[in-house]
């Protein structure tokens, strides 16, 4: 089953995670990023996350343990493309046309 | 255009549809062009939608006519003082009809609007199922060089980029995208390669990205290098020979390196993500491709991007603006510093002022003024330095200046030893005529308001003139009784006024988005959030937990997200934004354990965000007040100051008394202030029964959870990872092993009752040790226990911790060798 969040970090505007800083879609065992551009600092922290621990296999964990202050992440719907990276790059494209 | 008339404060219409007029003449400054009274009865008309055959770019063009004669006339409208809100109400209606006007062109329309205009690769975004990114990227309402508009650019290159790589994206690969779409646009290289050394070029990066995936940790900084080299080789290139195939190769190169570069398993730490980078960026600053200046504030990623040949300019600008932007904000937060402990050598001693005497041009006013305007500036300059400095490369860190309400306190204290008329005075040359008449209290507020955000000047001033009437109602009508501040709390900060977003004024305010994404409603959360007063102190005020149980907390302002989002966001009743946790495991035990332990950081001095166990919407749950100003703490001990290290001992004490293992630096917070905040304590006690006090001892591990903040830095310090000077201090812990000394044994008891009764009759975590404990004490079986037993057993573990956190401390840091362990035992 394809499933899908939007992955936040610290806003220091709201003092809560609120900003989008990537989209993160899972199949199994596979899964994909697509990261909001121009985000180095904000996002540094989800990709240190991401680079030191397997995505598919953490994120219910990360959901139950994430402090909603410092960082967050929010299940999407995804939008069944055909292929999990249509799926995130769907899903961050909505980001972009909010004007993240 | 409108008649003249002498209407000051006609609403600004915004007609969509309509007979497009003829593009407004445009007035130079040397004209006489309309008056502010005239700019406010303008409508805006927009064009009528052109039909499938019509002509769009015509359309798009009155469309942007429009914005620039529009944007003309309100400039000068606030140029000639017009009234501010119609003024941004209606630009907020013209942003909202252009955006409608946009989300009706048709998807290919859209498109090559947007390649006319100079994007490159429309057809790659717009993946999505709402609106399209263009339609943001076309509108005129915001300037071109917004970083939401690069953002948008920057990821259609990057998509390009990995269809080029041979990957697939929504079911689109390269050919199938070339096949419909434009040719990609040819690059000038820097260097006359031939088909084979192109191939060379992309054979020698093949083989860097294997080393650098096999490199040991001490050899990646190099291997890094060695693949920013040769990635900068392959994209420099030009080989007429190969026409667009040159171009696709060095695409699917930079895709190639993106990846790997985002990827890096880094060492724990950030600092060896600076390690890693430093090689390439030490080449790229000697190759001239970035300079020292600009490399000392960007962080590793940021420097490794500039690093590299191949980052399109709507990345690289950006990124060089910023750091000139940080250099800019250094500087002027070291003369900043400089200038205020000339005044105050650290936070909490005496303020140096010259006094205060009466007369004409007397300097102590002048000085006072000074002190104040620069204060002013300081703590939100600390603040937003403070998100990106630790993490940069080599920018330094900004000494340690305390928190505006320890300012104040100084403040008050210095100022009590001046005459009152002088202060009233002082204040009236900071800008408060009506200070003449106020109370000693009320002047030195006011003067302190001018650096102290829990102090509002309007709102003393209003106090010191007769009532006036009342302003017009909130949005959100909040309920219920709010508790009174905390004393020395001033009224509460009003939310802030609607101000345009972007780099200048002209950029008007979002409009609400039109669209149903998720992602479009939490656009309107977070607008909504940073309306309403997250606390600005540096520490939230501490209610009784029986009056915020009483409170009626409304939804925010933000509509809601839905049942995919594990927390909400309300408002209080005096309109702060707070956040509600589910408590969807412990049956609200997980939030008991949560408040008690916020309470017990709170009595013992170790600074928390209040935490309240409530019910909310029919769930119960934990709910904390949100602090504005705030940045991650930084997960890098080489960042974390003395003050840091020796906040983060204290820390220590207070979690393991509150058996909570979950320290990780993500869990903590910098305040506007500098002080480090705990701000999630939903593991208190969850460990209860088997955990240790050791560094070794980690049991979130298995779940790719890093290390609790105490530990990295003791693990830092005795492998030289701290910063220079700074060092592992137990006698920081003495303040706080002395206030659980002082917190009566019964208080202590009464304070983890509902965490303990509440914990047994969920059955959590700590259940069965507590059990085990009961039914060795009392004699009977395990399956004898009763919940009110293991609950005690419970209460007599947390309190025999309590009293034994002193000898535990000692004997801790003496095993881990730090030096000072045995003033733990000696010192009171």
């Amino acid at each position: 089953m394809r499933r899908a969040w939007a992955l936040l970090a610290h806003d220091p505007a709201t003092g809560a995670a609120t900003r989008p800083v990537a989209v993160l879609a899972v199949e199994g065992a596979d899964s994909v990023v697509s990261w909001v551009p121009l985000e180095h600092v904000a996002g540094a922290d989800w990709r240190a996350r991401l680079a030191s621990a397997d995505p598919a296999g953490n994120v219910d964990t990360w959901v139950e343990g994430a402090n909603g202050v410092v960082w967050d992440l929010v299940e999407l719907t995804p939008p069944g493309t055909p292929d999990l990276r249509g799926d995130a790059e769907a899903l961050l494209d909505d980001f972009l046309a909010a004007g993240t | 255009m409108g008649g003249g008339g002498s209407k000051t404060h006609e609403n600004f219409t915004v007609t969509p549809g309509g007979t497009a007029p003829g593009p407004a003449a445009a007035v130079g400054p040397e004209e006489v062009g309309p008056s502010a009274e005239d700019t406010l009865q303008q409508d805006v008309h927009l064009p009528e939608l052109p039909g499938p055959d019509g002509d769009w770019a015509a359309a798009y063009a009155a469309i942007v006519d429009e914005h620039t004669s529009t944007g003309s006339l309100l400039f000068k409208a606030i140029v000639a003082d017009a009234p501010t809100a119609e003024l941004e109400a209606a630009v907020v209606q013209l942003n909202a009809a252009t955006k409608a006007w946009l989300e009706q062109v048709p998807p290919a329309e859209l498109a090559k609007l947007a390649a006319a205009a100079g994007f490159e690769h429309p057809g790659l975004v717009g993946l999505g199922e709402g609106s399209s990114p263009l339609v943001h990227w076309l509108d005129p309402s915001y300037l071109s060089n917004v970083a939401s508009k690069a953002k948008i650019q920057a990821k259609a290159l990057e998509r390009y980029d990995a269809l080029c790589a041979g990957e697939t994206i929504g079911g689109l690969t390269l050919a199938s995208y070339t096949a419909t779409g434009p040719p990609p646009p040819g690059g000038g290289g820097e260097w006359a390669a031939s088909p084979g050394d192109v191939v060379d070029a992309q054979s020698a990066l093949a083989s860097r990205l294997v080393e650098l995936k096999a490199a040991s940790h001490a050899d990646r900084a190099q291997a890094v290098a060695d693949l920013v080299a040769a990635e900068n080789h392959l994209a420099t290139a030009a080989c007429p020979e190969l026409g667009e195939h040159l171009a696709t190769a060095q695409a699917a190169g930079r895709n190639s390196v993106d990846s790997a570069l985002g990827s890096l398993p880094y060492a724990p730490g950030a600092a060896g993500v600076k390690a890693t980078a430093a090689v390439a960026v030490a080449n790229g600053v000697a190759d001239g491709v970035l300079t020292g200046d600009q490399a000392k504030v960007l962080t590793p990623a940021e420097a490794l991007t500039l690093c590299r040949l191949s980052t399109p300019k709507v990345v690289r600008e950006p990124l060089e603006s910023a750091a000139a932007d940080r250099n800019a904000q250094i500087a002027n937060l070291d003369g900043l510093v400089e200038a205020h402990t000339a005044i105050q050598a650290s936070p909490g001693t005496p303020l140096s002022l010259p006094a205060l005497s009466g007369g004409v041009g007397d300097p102590g006013k002048a000085a006072l003024a000074s002190f104040a305007g620069d204060a002013g500036q300081l703590y939100p300059l600390v603040s937003a330095t403070s998100s990106w400095r630790r993490a940069a490369l080599d920018a330094g860190s900004t000494p340690y200046v305390g928190s505006p309400e320890e300012l104040t306190t100084s403040f008050r204290a210095w100022a009590k030893t001046q005459k009152l008329n002088d202060l009233r005075e002082a204040a009236f040359t900071l800008g408060h005529p009506e200070a003449l008449t106020a109370t000693r209290a009320q002047t030195q507020n006011l003067i302190a308001a001018s650096w102290d955000p829990a102090l509002n000047a309007t709102a003393i001033t209003a106090s010191l003139k007769p009532a006036k009437p009342k302003p017009p109602v909130k949005p959100s009508s909040p309920t219920g009784k709010p508790a009174a501040p905390a004393k020395g709390v001033g009224p509460p900060v009003k939310p802030a006024a609607i101000k345009p977003t972007g780099p200048t004024s002209s950029s008007p305010v979002p409009p609400g988005p039109s669209g149903k994404t998720w992602a479009a409603k939490h656009l309107q959360l977070v607008e909504a959030l940073k309306h309403h007063n997250a606390s600005t102190a540096d520490l939230p005020s501490r209610f009784d937990p029986a009056a915020v149980s009483a409170w009626t907390f409304t939804p925010g302002s933000g509509p809601s997200l839905g049942g995919a989002h594990t927390k909400s966001f309300h408002t209080a009743p005096d309109g702060s934004s707070w956040m509600f946790k589910p408590d969807k495991t412990g049956g609200g035990a997980r939030a008991h354990a949560e408040a008690a332990a916020s309470d017990i950081f709170h009595k013992v001095g170790v600074p928390s965000v209040p935490v309240y166990a409530r019910t909310v919407g029919g769930k119960t749950g934990s709910i904390q007040p949100l602090l504005a100003g705030t940045t991650n703490l930084g997960s890098d001990p080489a960042s974390w100051s003395q003050a840091d290290v020796d906040a983060v001992v204290r820390y220590h004490v207070a979690a393991w008394a509150c058996g909570d293992h979950d320290g990780k630096p993500d869990n903590l917070l910098r305040t506007a202030g500098g002080g480090v905040v705990p701000v999630d304590q939903g593991q208190a006690f969850k460990f209860f029964g088997r955990d240790k006090l050791s560094t070794a001892y980690h049991p979130n591990s298995s779940h790719g959870v890093g290390q609790a903040v105490f530990h990295q830095a003791y693990k830092a310090a005795k492998a030289g990872g701290l910063a220079k000077g700074v060092t592992v201090r137990p006698e920081a812990s003495l303040p706080v092993l002395a206030a659980f000394e002082r917190l009566p044994d019964a208080s202590y008891r009464a304070l983890l009752t509902p965490t303990a009764t509440e914990g047994a009759k969920h059955r959590v975590h700590w259940y069965e040790p507590m059990r085990a404990r009961a039914a060795k004490t009392l004699g009977k079986t395990p399956a004898a226990v009763t919940d009110t037993e293991v609950a005690d057993a419970f209460l007599d573990s947390a309190i025999e911790r309590k009293q034994g956190l002193r000898g535990a401390f000692a004997k801790f840091f003496a095993g881990e060798g730090f030096a000072g362990a045995g003033t733990i035992t000696k010192v009171a």
